[in-house]
This record gives C-alpha cells, sequence and structure tokens, in this order.
C-alpha cells in the first residue's frame, strides 16, 4: 500500500511543478523553464507523458491591472519526461516539451526547452518517523532550444516557446505520508544567464535575474486514487536591458492553484488528471494568466 | 478513540482551518484596466523631441490613423519638425537629381520594457516632407509599451499603454 501511495504522490509533485512553471510564461514569452524530471517515491525509474491544453485569460501588466484578453490564445503542450535511479541515492532525469501555439486561425509548433536533472536523496526514508518527511534536493540545468520571444518572427510571436536564457536551479522536494493524507512542499531558487541579442530591432544583451518557486500541496487517498489540491507561488527577477535599447525591466510574479485527480491502473501505470488556474490567487504581476488542463500517464519501474 | 487517532483529527482540523483561512486571505483581487481608444489617443499626441546629434533639432508628434487591435495591425502618420515648426526631413532633403542622397527614414521601434522585447516590425514609407507612415504597427499583448523612434543614432519615445 506504501509503495502504491508513494506512486500516486508523484503525480501530485508532477502536477504542482508543470502547473506552476510552464503555464504562466508560455503565454506571452514563450516558455516557462522546463519542468525537472523527479522521483519523490521508491521507484527506479519513471517514464511520464503529459498533454495540455492552456488557455489565455488575462493580462496583468507591470502595473498589476489586469486585462481580459478578448483574442483567445491556446497553449498544447506534449511534454516527455523521465528519470532513473543510480547509485541508489542518486538520479538523473531530462524533461523536453513540444509545444503549439495559436491565436486568430494561425499557429506554430515545434520545441520547447529541455530541463536535465540530477538529484539526491537527502532525506531518505530508511525508518519511521511521524514528522520527518522525504526529501529530494536537485540541480536543474534549463537548456534554452524553444526560440524565445526576442527572436519570434511569426505573427503574433507565435512561434516564441522557450525562455531564450540558460539557467541553473536548485531545489528541494519534501513529501510526507501520514494515513490517507500526503503532503507535498517543494522549494526552488534559480539563476538565469546573460544572453547576447542581434535582432533588426534590439542588438544588446539581455540581463535576466534570480528566481525562486515555492509549492505547497495536500492529497487525499482512497485505495488506488488520490485526490489533490497544490498553490504554488513563482517569482522571476526583472529583465534587464542594455544596448541599443536600455530598459530595466519588471519582475514577474503570478500563483497557480491546481486540483488534481489521480488513478493507479495497476502497480506500473498511473492515470492522473488536473486542472490549474492562475487567476484566483495572489497579486500577479507583469505576466499573462492561464487556465489548464493537463493529463498525464506513467510508467514507474520498481527497485 | 485513542490519543493518536484525536491528535490526528486535531491536526487535520487545524489544516483545515489554515486552509480556509488561507482561501480567504489570499485570494486575486484583480483591478481591471479599463482604456479607451480616446485615452489612448491623448496620451500619444505629445511631442518628442531628439536630444543630441545630428537629429537634435528635430521632434516627432504622432497621430493614430488606425489603432491595432487584438488581432488587426495599426497605423499612424508622424510628423518631424524643427524647433521652428517646420516639417523636415532628416538629413539631406531629394532635389530629385540623380545620385542625390536619400533620406534617412526613421526606424520605429515596438518595445515592451517589463519583458524586455519587441513585436512584429514596422514598416515606415515616406508620404511627404516631414510626414511619413508607419503601418504593420502590432502590439502583441496588453500592457506598457513604448514606441521608439531611432534615428542618426539617436532615439526618442512614445510611452503608451494598451
Amino acid at each position: 500500500m506504501r509503495l502504491l501511495f508513494s506512486g500516486i504522490l508523484i503525480f501530485g509533485v508532477i502536477t504542482g511543478f508543470f502547473h506552476s512553471k510552464t503555464a504562466a510564461a508560455a503565454s506571452c514569452c514563450g516558455g516557462g523553464f522546463a519542468t525537472p524530471a523527479l522521483i519523490v517515491g521508491d521507484e527506479r525509474g519513471t517514464l511520464s507523458v503529459d498533454v495540455s491544453y492552456a488557455d489565455i485569460a488575462t493580462e496583468v501588466s507591470s502595473s498589476g491591472f489586469w486585462q481580459n484578453r478578448s483574442s483567445p490564445e491556446s497553449i498544447e503542450t506534449f511534454r516527455l519526461h523521465g528519470a532513473h535511479i543510480f547509485l541508489d541515492r542518486f538520479q538523473a532525469g531530462v524533461s523536453a516539451s513540444f509545444i503549439n501555439r495559436s491565436r486568430q486561425n494561425q499557429s506554430s509548433a515545434g520545441l520547447g526547452d529541455v530541463a536535465l536533472n540530477v538529484g539526491y536523496e537527502t532525506l531518505p526514508e530508511w525508518d519511521y518517523s511521524r514528522w520527518r518527511p522525504r526529501g529530494v534536493s536537485y540541480m536543474t540545468l534549463n537548456l534554452p532550444l524553444g526560440r524565445s520571444i526576442q527572436d519570434a518572427t511569426e505573427p503574433f510571436q507565435l512561434d516564441a516557446r522557450g525562455r531564450g536564457f540558460w539557467s541553473v536551479a536548485l531545489g528541494t522536494a519534501l513529501t510526507k505520508v501520514r494515513g490517507p493524507i500526503d503532503i507535498f512542499v517543494t522549494v526552488e531558487a534559480r539563476r538565469s544567464f546573460v544572453r547576447e541579442v542581434k535582432t533588426k530591432d534590439f542588438t544588446g544583451q539581455l540581463r535576466p535575474g534570480y528566481g525562486a518557486l515555492a509549492s505547497f500541496g495536500v492529497g487525499f487517498n482512497h485505495q488506488l486514487t488520490r485526490l489533490g489540491g497544490s498553490v504554488s507561488l513563482n517569482y522571476e527577477d526583472p529583465i534587464e536591458t542594455r544596448g541599443s535599447i536600455s530598459s530595466t525591466g519588471s519582475v514577474t510574479r503570478f500563483v497557480t492553484a491546481a486540483l488534481s485527480l489521480s488513478q493507479m491502473l495497476n502497480d506500473e501505470w498511473t492515470l492522473s488528471v488536473s486542472y490549474s488556474d492562475q487567476t484566483l490567487f495572489g497579486a500577479p504581476q507583469n505576466t499573462s494568466l492561464a487556465r489548464t488542463l493537463m493529463v498525464t500517464t506513467q510508467h514507474r519501474i520498481g527497485r | 478513540m485513542t490519543i493518536q487517532q484525536f491528535r490526528f483529527q486535531m491536526s487535520a482540523f487545524l489544516g483545515a482551518i489554515c486552509f480556509v483561512l488561507f482561501l480567504t486571505t489570499s485570494c486575486a483581487k484583480p483591478q481591471y484596466l479599463e482604456r479607451t481608444n480616446e485615452a489612448i489617443l491623448e496620451t500619444s499626441k505629445k511631442e518628442v523631441c531628439f536630444s543630441g546629434g545630428s537629429a537634435s533639432s528635430l521632434c516627432i508628434s504622432l497621430s493614430w490613423d488606425t489603432m491595432p487591435t487584438e488581432t488587426e495591425f495599426g497605423r499612424f502618420i508622424f510628423m518631424l519638425k524643427g524647433q521652428d515648426g517646420v516639417l523636415r526631413d532628416p538629413g539631406n532633403e531629394p532635389d530629385g537629381s540623380a545620385g542625390a542622397p536619400q533620406v534617412e527614414l526613421p526606424k520605429v521601434v515596438l518595445w515592451m520594457p517589463s519583458m524586455g522585447h519587441g513585436s512584429s516590425p514596422v514598416a515606415v514609407e515616406r508620404i511627404s516632407k516631414g510626414l511619413y507612415l508607419a503601418r504593420d504597427v502590432f502590439f502583441s499583448m496588453k500592457g506598457d509599451w513604448e514606441i521608439r523612434f531611432q534615428l542618426a543614432g539617436n532615439q526618442v519615445v512614445h510611452a503608451i499603454t494598451l
């Protein structure tokens, strides 16, 4: 039963991660940071496929004013991610996305950013403890393979599918199961690196800064079914530009709330449906807000 | 009921209370911005002047011909004037003779300073002396934008909020 719980718990963490990091930034400025693939349970390896549909509902200016979109834009994402244990407590993973953006009868599809991550089980669960969580710390490298909004050339900049920056993130995912209840907390700090740009409109440097993510989720498990919810807070430093155009940028922040329903089909397969909304909580700033529906299928490899 | 069961139920109850408090205090309180085209046109009437360099004596004012929407390009006419208010072309004026230097067209760049990116390229055409048409004007998202006029290494900015 514990193995089953840990398997379903993975979906809570994955859902919280995916919805918090990819949905919002994808709407306006290409892609969000690629989500790391993590093993937080007792598996030896995992392979997952996510299919999501996001609808861009609202835009929030740098001053915090909301404006609804009258011209809808949708983002369909197909994501493949997998992770595998090595040396008992170490793990490595990769996550890649294929993104299709549509607006006003026009669309553009292509590869998004790719994430490579390594993790280490810093808090293993060798014996029972009422309060001590299980923890996995990780480091993620974001490869900017998706075209950034600065390089986008198609109408409505629909070919922007990536963040455009190399970045490194350090984070920790803590999980705890108590009876039918599971809880997870994730914290992450990231740093994006300076990039030289030469386009028709701008020649110079894009200077991003630091970013942070904090997620909290709770799930209720009944036999092979899990109902969970999560809230994620996301922050990014301003992107400063230097060169032919100088601007100081503005911070980006948003809160993503997600609800998920997961069903373990057997020991190896799990199916999950989740919904997230970025218009419900917090004081978003300098971002687009999306509502996303995602279906995830995961295959687990036992130890 | 054992003590452990009681403690667990109390913890779950307190957790639920905290969750409800979180929901009620953390809900988004959106401030919607309703701007009319008239308000946008008003902010565009301001004249801005180049400072320094060969374009230091020139000022720009713009007038919208068609406002861009979320789905359609817009266009505006902008005027280059000297400090005496007379329409001028930057650089040498064409005299129609062969080999006469061409008028340097100002470059128009749409820029979103809060996010550090631009929008679709803007095409500029000369209508007559000091009078230009900027077409294919499109802002990829709502918010605070800058219409940057670049000329002879200098630039001036019209700020606009959509």
